[in-house]
């Protein structure tokens, strides 16, 4: 009964297969598979474009931005610190110390 | 192989012609296929044409040219797959937007207009979709590509890319199921027939 059913089912699948030959399909096929290709193909060099242009301009900002922020570094270290005038002043307290103790050893 | 590998190497380098040539070589037979597949004729030649539209833009991405015919036959698949999947959407929300009675109303016209063989084909596809629909679309392809197709488990083996034993199991179950549906079906002619 089963290996029946089985045939039958296979005798059907056939019968499908005879119901839905092979086609060429329409003389059309071909220029319009070339129409979508195209279609796909268009919009990319645009789009390739603006990334680029995006692109570049975010490299022009980002090397605007990174000078900015080094500019004011290296001209503040051209000067001396708060903690170095600090360190010079107590240097020059120090032997103003030593000139007055010798003062008064003599 | 249908054309030979030195077409495939000139498709992949840009030559439109050669690709055209491809084209010319498995129209007819990817057609023919995903016509078994959807089992609507009038998107056979819109899902051919998106098959061949993936094959061009993809081509660069071939291991090989000797694997060419299973690398286009899992293009047929999905694009077929991608079909199935968007038109149950579409039938779902057609369906929910008519009432029963314009549904009965449709098919009759729709029915009126073929002839006679004509909808003897009509009948016998709509029966092996039917019976086909009580598997998932994965296994509906897969049973098709086998039981229609006629591809032997080693070339699903290189289409699908998986173990031949998984195949069986996946087809045995498929079948199994199919099955079913038929002796129901059968049982539902054959009570008809004797009214």
């Amino acid at each position: 009964m089963q290996d029946d059913l089985d045939g039958r089912l296979d005798r059907l699948f056939h019968a499908y297969r005879e119901a839905c030959p092979d086609t060429d399909g329409s003389a059309n096929f071909t220029p319009q598979l070339w129409a979508r290709i195209e279609a796909r193909r268009t919009p990319a060099p645009k789009w390739r474009r603006l990334t680029q242009g995006f692109v570049s301009a975010a490299a022009a900002m980002c090397l605007a931005m990174s000078l900015l922020l080094i500019v004011p570094i290296t001209t503040s270290s051209a000067g001396p610190s708060y903690l170095e005038i600090l360190d010079d002043e107590h240097e020059t307290l120090a032997f103003a110390d030593i000139e007055d103790d010798g003062d008064l050893n003599q | 192989m249908m054309i030979d590998f030195q077409l495939i190497e000139r498709a992949r380098e840009g030559d439109d012609a050669a690709f055209n040539q491809i084209v010319q070589a498995y129209r007819r037979k990817i057609l023919g296929t995903i016509a078994r597949l959807i089992g609507r004729p009038e998107d056979v030649e819109d899902v051919g044409q998106e098959v061949f539209l993936r094959l061009y833009y993809s081509l660069d991405q071939l291991r090989a040219p000797e694997v060419f015919e299973p690398w286009l036959y899992r293009l047929t698949v999905n694009a077929a797959y991608d079909y199935m999947r968007k038109q149950k959407r579409r039938m779902e929300s057609r369906m929910a937007d008519l009432s029963e009675q314009h549904v009965e109303l449709a098919d009759a016209a729709e029915s009126g207009k073929r002839n006679h063989d004509d909808r003897q084909k009509a009948g016998l596809r709509e029966l092996v979709q039917n019976l086909l629909s009580n598997v998932s679309e994965e296994d509906r392809i897969l049973l098709t590509l086998k039981e229609v197709e006629g591809l032997s488990l080693k070339e699903l083996e290189q289409v699908y890319s998986v173990k031949e034993n998984a195949l069986k199991v996946r087809l045995f179950r498929a079948r199994q199921r199919v099955l079913k549906a038929f002796a129901r079906e059968e049982t539902v002619i054959k009570g008809a027939a004797k009214q």
